[in-house]
């Protein structure tokens, strides 16, 4: 491992899962790298496959998945990599925060047991100070009683306190990327809120790299530097956030940005959608996948997917169109 | 939990009298009397013989005469075996009973939970297949074939263990084994489902996310909610495994309960049937009720319930 | 951009194309039997089964000998095979075994089919009258089966047929008095659920009885069941009437069973091993078959897999 190299760097990444229905790919031809204490949201449909793209990062793709393309923690390679060397990275330097916290934390284990056996496993503390320390984080997310709340169940708290749990026990060994998928979803709107604080707050304190893969676009708004757009498994235009809002050249972004309801201006008859459905990843189109869909489709659109092409500075699009003009009305 | 425990045992008793009645109500009500397969005897003896055992009194009157007794736990004297009383033949047997039982389903739970575990961990590879494979084949051998087959194999040809009678350790394992093979098969499919089940679910995927290696997360995350299935079998295991002694007794030639159950049933031993069929009956509801609790002590959801 | 006079928003959670809905039909049977068929296990003991009942039905028919008719020239022939011999030998008394075996099979499955039949119905019945009806009526009939579940009811079987004689009626009561209770507790379960999903809403918005709702919902997750659990049961019957037949109270002779047969074989095992092996082969094949079909009835039906 190279600590001068980047964090994480991510080529051609691809995940194929054979049914009996054919070859479906759920990721496709991912290109991006990670930043040291860089916010990336991965924003998509479901079925855009950014969920996927998240466990194939940590070597936890299902059991019959192919996993092709290189991803590159510091310089060493995870693809292919075995188990003990994945171990020794997840939960300690890569962790991940799961969707759901009812089911993504054992039921018959206490907090404080899920707790303790992250940080005996990484940093080898005794009993007593794996538990000292486990308090000491939950308090950090803003759990009170923290000494209480370690010998509860999952059960015995609110959701909004198992999601902090969650995220407390991805971050007790202080990693340098944190993979959280869908961390809002299951929760309520005012929790919702509070949790993002939490991510924002505990991120500057730590200097964590995260990467936040979600449909809502408010989030990623509120929280990215960058932000990657996803469709059928492919990133279809990455940039900063203020550019990608402001001026987002890919007409999915331009549609996605459009459908957000409006706090100003008049109210629309209508509210805007895109028409139509994503595409079956079992059988995607041989051109663009979202030429189906798309405004502005060409006939050279239906021929090949188009590659991902710089466009301006650290902003890249997957589109044959050549420049749109800037959104109207954006921040 | 105190009050949990009373509220089942409570429940259990209107369960008890039923099973006395019913024993009670099916042996009167058969043709024939417990004395009738002897030799004739003079009218004057047969009269004081009932007299003496209470059956020439009207039924109603045996029956509280009954009930009075089995509340204090006494379960009168046996019909064949005149100068015993049921609650020492009982208490000859029991033990026996307890042995053989309680080694068939500790076999069942370690080798069929094992069987199981290694069956979901290599899922549809041939050990999967073949291992339930002969686990179906445990269910589909009855116990009163294998038994006799395992007795001629290991005790008639091999000499390796004693064919039968009561004695010391080895006297033990042949009738446990045989005793256990349909358990052990259940509780080897049980247990594979199970297993199965939990690992499938997404707290599994948190554990891998954590970088705990499959070993602990076998043992630490899985292992506990996996056994709960089978912990909930032990219930009907135990009812079963006290019928399928009958068998292994009769096989075996062991001074158990099961054999004085069916040769009191053949001779009308009215009071040693009954009084081994309640018998039973408490069995069957101390074992629920201690399966119950063990669910709740495993399970953190139920418990905190109570 | 043009704007789209879309009719149904896109919301971000719209439902992704599943690679499922592309190919054929979707209809709940249609799907089932799809998917029973790749289940290899479920159809080779289908097949198996098929077999079994093809030839218990027509083999008798063709073969030259009866079930009953006692040969004193051929005791404990061989099997051999060959026009005018015994293929599969004679038993103790100089009967075919081949036409007992078909007939065992006959009467195993019939016993069987029927009892579980019955057990699945009462079940049946009794689960959806306590879930549809619910409260007092549905604690009262759910505290019934409690009580019953604690009863051991193979000792009163054994005792019931001592008593009252072997009648095949009466053995297909006994069987059947046995394991209705599981079967009436998820029927139950799933008409509560199905009540406090449906009817409420059905009954508030469209006005249409809310009966009529529930059966249209209840009746294909019931068949489901009821297969499911018929297919399970049968083993159990099956090995169950084997068990009588070891206490001899089984089937009369001349009439047999394979149970009957595996246990008359057992006491003859050392000398004359196919009179066992045979039909415990095809008690094995039977049961085998029972199993992975209905392990594989289970998965395809199985209405948690939706």
């Amino acid at each position: 491992m190279d600590p001068t190299a980047p964090l994480l760097e991510v080529a051609n990444l691809s995940v194929e899962y054979r049914t009996q229905r054919g070859v479906v790919r759920a990721v496709g031809g991912m290109d991006f790298t990670l930043a040291e204490r860089e916010f990336l949201g991965v924003v998509g449909e479901s079925g855009s496959g950014k969920s996927q793209l998240l466990l194939a990062l940590l070597g936890l793709s299902a059991p019959g998945a192919a996993v092709h393309g290189s991803i590159r923690y510091r310089g060493t390679e995870l693809v292919g990599a075995g188990p003990r060397a994945l171990n020794q990275l997840r939960g300690n330097r890569i962790s991940m925060v799961f969707q759901d916290p009812m089911t993504a934390l054992n039921p018959y284990l206490t907090i404080g047991q899920q707790l303790v056996e992250v940080l005996r496993l990484h940093r080898q503390l005794s009993r007593a100070d794996a538990r000292s320390r486990a308090a000491a984080i939950l308090e950090a997310v803003h759990i009170s009683e923290a000494q209480r709340r370690l010998k509860q169940y999952p059960h015995e708290l609110s959701g909004g306190m198992r999601q902090r749990a969650m995220i407390a026990m991805a971050l007790v060994c202080e990693p340098e990327i944190l993979l959280a998928d869908e961390p809002t979803t299951a929760l309520d709107v005012t929790v919702q809120a509070q949790i993002l604080t939490l991510l924002r707050e505990l991120r500057e304190r730590m200097g964590t790299a995260v990467i936040l893969v979600t449909h809502d676009l408010g989030i990623v708004a509120e929280l990215a530097d960058r932000v990657a757009v996803m469709y059928a498994g492919r990133c279809v235009e990455d940039a900063d956030v203020r550019t990608l809002f402001a001026d987002g050249q890919h007409p999915y972004t331009r549609a996605l940005a459009a459908s957000l309801p409006r706090l100003e201006g008049p109210l629309p008859e209508r509210m805007f959608t895109i028409p139509g459905n994503p595409p079956n990843p079992a059988r995607l189109p041989p051109g663009c996948s979202f030429a189906p869909r798309c405004a502005y489709v060409h006939e050279r659109c239906l021929l090949a997917p188009p590659p991902l092409t710089v466009i301006g500075p650290g902003h890249r699009k997957a589109c044959y169109l050549d420049g749109l003009p800037p959104i109207a009305g954006a921040p | 939990m105190l009050r949990y425990l009373l509220r089942r045992l409570a429940g259990a008793v209107p369960t008890l009298l039923l099973i006395a009645t019913l024993a009670f109500a099916m042996l009167h009500a058969a043709p024939g009397g417990p004395f009738d397969t002897e030799k004739r005897m003079l009218p004057e003896i047969q009269r004081s013989i009932e007299a003496r055992y209470h059956l020439d009194e009207p039924l109603w009157k045996q029956y509280g005469r009954y009930l009075g007794n089995l509340a204090r736990g006494d379960l009168g004297p046996s019909y064949q075996y005149r100068s015993t009383s049921v609650n020492e033949l009982i208490a000859q047997g029991f033990p026996v009973d307890v042995a053989v039982g309680g080694s068939a389903l500790l076999i069942a739970v370690l080798v069929g939970g094992g069987i199981g575990m290694i069956a979901a961990l290599r899922r549809n590879s041939l050990s999967d297949y073949a291992l339930m494979g002969i686990a179906v084949l445990g269910i589909s051998i009855p116990t009163f074939v294998i038994g006799p087959l395992l007795r001629l194999v290991f005790a008639i040809w091999l000499h390796w263990l004693p064919p039968g009678d009561w004695g010391g350790f080895s006297h033990l394992v042949l009738p446990a084994v045989a005793l256990a093979c349909p358990y052990t098969a259940y509780c080897a499919r049980l247990m594979r489902g199970s297993m199965l089940e939990v690992l499938g679910s997404p707290f599994i995927r948190t554990a891998r996310a954590k970088g705990l290696s499959q070993p602990v997360i076998l043992l630490r995350h899985a292992l506990k909610p996996a056994l709960l299935p089978l912990v909930s079998y032990l219930g009907p295991a135990i009812a079963g495994v006290i019928t399928g002694s009958i068998i292994i007794e009769t096989v075996f030639g062991l001074p158990g309960i099961g054999r004085y159950f069916t040769t009191g049933a053949l001779n009308r031993d009215y009071t040693l049937v009954m009084g081994i069929t309640v018998l039973y009956g408490v069995i069957i509801i101390l074992c629920n009720l201690l399966v119950d609790l063990c669910y709740a002590w495993l399970d953190p959801r139920v418990r905190l319930a109570r | 951009m043009t704007q789209a006079a879309a009719s149904a928003a896109t919301s971000p959670t719209s439902a992704p194309g599943t690679p499922g809905a592309a190919a054929g039909s979707s209809s709940l049977w249609g799907d089932a039997w799809r998917r029973l068929k790749a289940n290899r296990a479920a159809m080779a003991g289908g097949s198996v089964l098929l077999l079994c009942i093809v030839a218990a039905l027509v083999l008798p028919l063709l073969s030259p000998y009866d079930y009953y008719t006692l040969d004193w020239n051929h005791l404990y022939q061989t099997p051999a095979l060959g026009a005018g011999w015994h293929w599969l030998g004679t038993d103790a008394l100089g009967r075919d075994l081949l036409v007992r075996v078909m007939w065992g099979c006959r009467i195993s499955l019939l016993v069987g089919i029927v009892a579980s039949l019955v057990t699945v119905i009462i079940g049946v019945l009794w689960g959806t009258t306590a879930g549809y009806v619910g409260g007092r009526t549905d604690g009262l009939m759910m505290r019934f089966v409690d009580v019953l579940y604690s009863v051991p009811f193979i000792p009163f079987v054994i005792v019931l047929m001592v008593l009252f004689g072997r009648e095949l009626l009466l053995i297909f009561v006994a069987i059947g008095a046995v394991s209705w209770l599981d079967i009436a507790r998820i029927v139950r379960g799933q008409t509560l659920s199905l009540k406090s999903r449906e009817f409420v809403e059905a009954a508030r918005v469209s006005g249409v009885g809310g009966f009529t709702m529930i059966l249209r919902h209840l009746v294909p997750n019931l068949i489901g069941i009821v297969i499911i659990y018929s297919t399970l049961t049968i083993p159990t019957v099956i090995l169950f009437e084997a068990f009588l037949s070891f206490l001899g109270l089984g089937v009369q002779s001349p009439m047999t069973s394979l149970g009957s047969m595996v246990a008359d074989g057992t006491s003859q095992m050392q000398s004359y091993p196919h009179l066992l092996i045979i039909p415990a082969l095809f008690l094995a094949a039977i049961i085998y078959g029972f199993n992975y079909l209905g392990d594989g009835l289970r998965d395809a039906l199985d209405p948690r897999d939706r």
